[in-house]
């Protein structure tokens, strides 16, 4: 038991330092022209932050984390509710008036999303509600006896609205993307947990109908589906399809074996945002198919790596955990890249460390870090099992 | 103030106040407490959300992790399947559709453009320059992308830089930034539309004449009609007016909204020329201010300019460009197709910006190749010894049209060729006369006079009718032929073939003709090549000739149209025209013992890789004898002596052969007897002579004879060339010292 734990932990980080690797690799390939070693050390910053956030958190008691985990999501609810009231200020006051508020970082890319700590630092809350609201639901419901779960209002009403304000105000960030990938998680923890599905699946439903309804409201969104309806122009659309006419031309220009690493001609200007969002048409331009391959491989070895982790675990808490990481992370990497090839209509949503990007690297690494703090805390129960099931040592038990 | 004055009321008014404060702060002291209450209730309430978790020995119920991990299975199913469409989708994009996008990818990437090569250069012999090019720079502006803030800098950074007036710049800046835009609406318009719409009188619509791509092949006129926007803000006020010319074009009110709204209907930003043709200093002077301002919108593109280092020297002869740099007149025309550079064109990977990427594999090159290089057979030296003695004589006598023009006989390459009106080509403005633009030494004819004796009594020499000491009586100066009077200048009784030729005696010249008879002259003639283009130009060996187009061949009646006259005037050079290239290879023919050689102008052509095409010296003919051709050459060179027409043609340390020429211009119904065209035409040494050479002024003034202003130009022009050809006198010069005798300086 101990021995398959330690494995897939094992195997874990060595599949999550092989995405970073290939990340770094393929930053440094799309920007070097550009911008040269700029991105390729910024990137190993957050790496930096990511790791030290991981490693604390694996360090914290679970205990101690599950007891103020509701508090680190209000922390996040209130960071979110600020930007909201920011932007409403903005809209009916001036923005001038928005960019005088502490903290404010202004409209980027069409959305009030990141608050500005210091200079040039700037944290995007929307991205650390991932971790907060995994934390949350996990120590919740981990907590929680089976006949609790199955109320209505302690078992959904009550997390479901926590969860639900924090999402509302991801959506009202304009994000849609990451309110759904969130929502996913949310969902997957709530059904995994046992919430009744009389009522996950009215929820369900009735976040279909929000979505649709989202995207038919706004011209933006539907021109973002009827160009991901046409056929491929070859570059010529200047429009609504150009990222994702680029973006085909890239992976279909890589073929089965690539150009080669470095060789992409999408990187040059062509695909916007190549090193974030698109990182992956550059690796699918450069590596190919069979980079791809690899890239899904992985991803679907840490999905593996995870399930094997919950196994070993002793509390509902830490595999509520895992299984929450494990529809995260991986459900990320498959929206992302089938954006990329076209397979889902565009959005942006980075690649779980692939992307450039400090607050959703920070994040997706404070993710790892509960997850290998569960995989310790496992490690450790099974040693004391072992312990106490195996024939007791006649030397060194006192000194012990 | 009110305190002092009512005290009581005061004190009363302060409690009254402080009391209600009172109030107020218990009040707000409530309240707070409420909030506060309220606060830590609702802090107390977050223990909904509280979780405690308690370390447990015991592994997970089973009943709990079954259910997770029965329900993860469907969330697995869910990853697994989307997983594997998704990889399919992507096998697809990737593999199987591989090539269609690779196609995209390439006609997205891959940027061809033009390259061009410099224009060939013109030498004389020796390798000088004589026309060539100058790289230079164009500063050119596009005004509406300068910055507003940056603007003033720019425009101080130009006007220093370029030596232009501040305002003048910004008053073209201004004049583009202010026409906004132009919709294009239509690039393709044929003229019959593009008249309705100018009858529309818009002063928004501008119609522009396409340039044609291929001069040579005219095709139809195309039109371009834009409509101007001072200001892309008043698109909807401007809209009936876009809406009607489009309705004239043919266009549909969503097509024409969809060509204003697309942006491909707004042109460029207008580019405009600053300067032309500034030198590389200055250019890269001002790309330094500029990097330092910032600033977008200048740009410096390479061009270059013809340029004619030697001035007016051979003007007429290479000639100029017209406004595309190809050749308009001259050499420049006439090796247009050696000179002109080819065209190359380079592909190459682009960025989004069209900037050139440093990728070598997919990059396809015709690289562009420099034109060829002409070298004339014309000697620098020897053209301006006789452009500078050609001067002279036409600022003594300022004539219509003078020539010297210079032949090896025993080749046919032109040395020289000097011409008057001639022009500067570097200075336009210098062309007065049109003909001056032409080498019009090969265009213009000319009735040679008694020059053409030469010619005439060295044929009949040669046919055996006459010989050196046949005597015909001159009848005293004057003789009734087929019911004209023919004159001499001087009467004469019976004179030689010798001294017709020494006293130019035109009844001796015309009796000796009639002597040979008509059919046979006529064959002379012809054979000497009258009547026929000298087709002077290049001629390599074993290639097709490139030979002057628009070369005069003079008028030379067939023998059909001889009347009874022309056997006596058409030996005296009269009735008969001819230029004087066509005069002097026939001399040449008496001077190379009878064989006459083909006229070429051009020595040699060079190519980008110093590969050598050269002219051949060619055989024309046999027009005569070399017997006649010596005995004729002894004739001549008895004018230059005492007693000839031409004594001061002759060199000292030299025997000169030659002929004067005086001929009367035809003026409508006779002769004039003002004008004339006072010609010489000889070669020296006589007896192996290194160059014929003619000179001939048209219409003199005062009038003057052959023999007085052609034969001492001829005499000064060839002494110099015989000395610059260190070419050893064959007489004895009789005193050395008598280079400084007065008489020598007389000449």
């Amino acid at each position: 038991m101990q021995c398959w734990c330690r494995f897939f932990t094992y195997l874990l980080l060595v599949v999550v330092g092989l995405l970073l690797c290939i990340g770094l690799v393929m930053i440094y390939s799309t920007t070097f022209d550009s911008r040269g070693n700029f991105f390729f050390y910024r990137q190993f910053v957050w790496i930096g932050c990511g790791v030290v956030a991981a490693v604390v958190l694996s360090l914290i008691k679970l205990e101690w984390l599950a007891r103020y985990s509701h508090y680190f999501l209000l922390a996040v609810a209130l960071a979110l509710s600020y930007l909201f009231v920011c932007m409403l200020i903005s809209k009916l006051i001036s923005v001038e008036a928005a960019l005088k508020m502490p903290f404010m970082a202004g409209e980027i890319k069409g959305g009030y999303r990141w608050l500005r700590l210091a200079g040039r630092v700037m944290v995007q809350p929307s991205e650390f509600a991932k971790p907060a609201l995994l934390l949350f639901l996990a120590s919740y419901y981990g907590t929680r006896d089976e006949e609790t779960i199955g109320k209505f209002v302690k078992g959904f009403l009550i997390p479901g609205v926590l969860c639900g304000y924090v999402l509302a105000m991801i959506l009202l960030g304009k994000d849609l993307s990451t309110t759904v990938i969130a929502g996913m998680m949310v969902f997957g923890i709530m059904f995994l947990a046992g919430v009744r599905i009389r009522y996950l699946l009215p929820l369900a439903l009735i976040a279909v109908a929000l979505g649709t309804t989202m995207i038919v409201s706004s011209p933006m969104r539907m021109r973002r589906i009827t160009s991901y309806m046409a056929p491929s122009s070859g570059g010529k659309d200047k429009g609504d399809r150009y990222q994702l006419d680029h973006s085909e031309m890239a992976l279909g220009g890589g073929g089965l074996k690539g150009r080669g690493f470095t060789k992409s001609l999408m990187k040059n200007n062509y695909l916007p945002e190549s090193h974030t969002d698109f990182i992956v048409a550059v690796l699918g331009e450069e590596l190919g198919f069979l980079g791809v391959l690899l890239v899904l491989s992985l991803y679907a070895l840490f999905l593996m790596c995870v399930v094997g982790i919950s196994r070993g675990c002793h509390d509902k808490v830490g595999l509520l955990i895992c299984l929450g990481v494990g529809i995260l992370i991986p459900f990320q990497a498959v929206i992302n890249i089938g954006v990329v090839s076209g397979w889902l209509p565009t959005t942006g949503l980075t690649a779980p460390f692939l992307s450039y990007g400090g607050s959703s690297m920070v994040s997706t690494l404070m993710c790892m870090g509960l997850v290998f703090n569960v995989s310790m805390r496992n490690m450790n129960a099974i040693a004391l099992d072992n312990q106490r099931m195996s024939v007791v040592p006649t030397t060194g038990y006192k000194e012990i | 103030m009110m305190t002092t004055q009512d005290p009581g009321n005061s004190t009363t008014r302060l409690q009254h106040a402080l009391a209600i404060a009172r109030q107020v702060l218990a009040r707000l002291a409530s309240a707070l407490v409420l909030t506060g209450k309220s606060i830590a209730k609702a802090w107390k309430s977050l223990s909904v959300f509280a979780s405690e978790l308690e370390p447990s020995d015991e592994p997970l119920p089973n009943s709990v992790r079954y259910t997770a991990i029965a329900r993860y299975s469907l969330v697995f199913i869910i990853f697994a399947t989307c997983l594997a469409s998704l990889i399919s989708h992507i096998y697809n994009l990737q593999v199987t559709e591989h090539e269609k996008f690779e196609k995209f990818a390439r006609q997205r990437c891959l940027k061809t453009k033009c390259t061009t090569g410099m224009r060939g250069c013109i030498f004389d012999k020796g390798n000088n320059l004589l026309a060539g090019n100058i790289t230079t720079q164009d500063i050119l502006a596009e005004p509406k992308r300068i910055p507003k803030k940056k603007l003033f800098e720019t425009i101080a950074a130009l006007s220093e830089t370029l030596d232009i007036k501040p305002s003048e710049i910004a008053t073209k800046f201004y004049k583009i930034a202010n026409t906004d835009f132009d919709i294009t609406l239509s690039d393709q318009v044929d003229p019959a539309t593009a008249l309705a719409i100018q009858a529309l009188r818009n002063p928004l619509v501008t119609i522009t004449q396409n340039p044609h791509k291929n001069l040579n092949k005219p095709g139809r006129p195309t039109f371009t009609v834009n409509v101007n926007l001072d200001n892309i803000k008043n698109l909807e006020y401007h809209m009936p007016t876009i809406l009607e010319v489009a309705q004239k074009l043919g266009l549909s009110e969503k097509e024409t909204a969809e060509i204003v709204k697309g942006k491909q209907g707004i042109a460029r930003p207008r580019q405009i020329v600053v300067k032309r043709d500034v030198d590389y200093m200055t250019a890269v002077r001002l790309n330094e201010r500029l990097e330092k301002i910032k600033a977008p919108g200048i740009s410096v593109k390479k061009s270059s300019i013809r340029c004619y280092p030697q001035g007016r020297m051979l003007s007429n002869l290479i000639g100029v460009l017209d406004e595309h740099q190809q050749g308009a007149t001259g050499i420049e025309s006439l090796f247009e197709s050696y000179l002109a550079p080819t065209h190359g064109h380079v592909t190459y990977i682009k960025d989004a910006r069209g900037r050139r990427l440093p990728l070598e594999e997919t990059v396809r090159e015709l690289p562009a190749v420099n034109g060829y290089d002409v070298h004339l057979t014309i000697c620098r030296e020897i053209q301006s010894i006789a452009e500078e003695e050609l001067a002279k004589v036409v600022e003594a006598r300022n004539p219509k049209r003078a020539y010297a023009i210079m032949m090896e006989p025993s080749t046919g390459a032109i040395l020289a060729m000097a011409q008057y009106p001639d022009f500067d080509p570097n200075d336009r403005t210098s062309i007065t006369d049109p003909i001056a633009m032409q080498p019009h030494a090969l265009v213009e004819c000319f009735e040679p006079g008694s020059i053409m004796k030469g010619i005439a009594l060295s044929y009949a020499i040669s046919t055996g009718a006459v010989n050196l000491d046949t005597t015909f009586y001159c009848e005293q100066g004057a003789w009734r032929f087929a019911g004209r009077i023919l004159h001499d200048t001087h009467s004469y009784e019976d004179l030689t073939i010798l001294e017709i030729i020494k006293k130019s005696s035109n009844i001796g010249t015309a009796k000796a003709a009639i002597e040979t008879g008509a059919d046979k002259l006529y064959a002379g003639l012809a054979a000497f090549g009258f009547g026929k283009a000298p087709k002077l130009g290049f001629y390599p060996n074993g290639q097709q000739p490139v030979v002057f187009r628009k070369e005069a061949t003079g008028i030379f009646r067939p023998l059909e149209r001889w009347d009874s006259l022309s056997i006596s005037r058409f030996p005296i050079g009269q009735g008969i025209s001819c230029s004087p290239i066509q005069m002097l290879q026939a001399y040449a023919a008496i001077a190379n013992n009878g064989v006459m050689m083909q006229p070429y102008i051009v020595d040699r052509i060079v190519d980008e890789h110093g590969v050598v095409t050269r002219s051949v010296p060619m055989v024309k003919g046999q027009p005569i004898s070399p017997r006649a051709a010596r005995q004729m050459t002894e004739a001549l060179m008895e004018v230059t002596t005492k007693g000839g027409t031409a004594t001061r043609a002759a060199i000292k340390g030299y025997k000169v052969a030659g002929k004067t020429g005086t001929a009367e211009i035809w003026a409508g119904k006779q002769y004039s007897t003002t004008d004339v065209v006072a010609s010489f035409i000889g070669f020296a040494p006589a007896e192996n002579p290194a160059f014929v050479l003619i000179v001939s002024i048209n219409t003199p003034r005062p009038k003057a004879h052959g023999g007085t202003i052609a034969a001492p130009a001829f005499a000064k022009i060839a002494e110099r060339t015989l000395k610059h050809l260190l070419i050893q006198p064959t007489e004895p010069i009789d005193q050395v010292a008598s280079q400084n005798s007065p008489q020598f300086q007389r000449r």
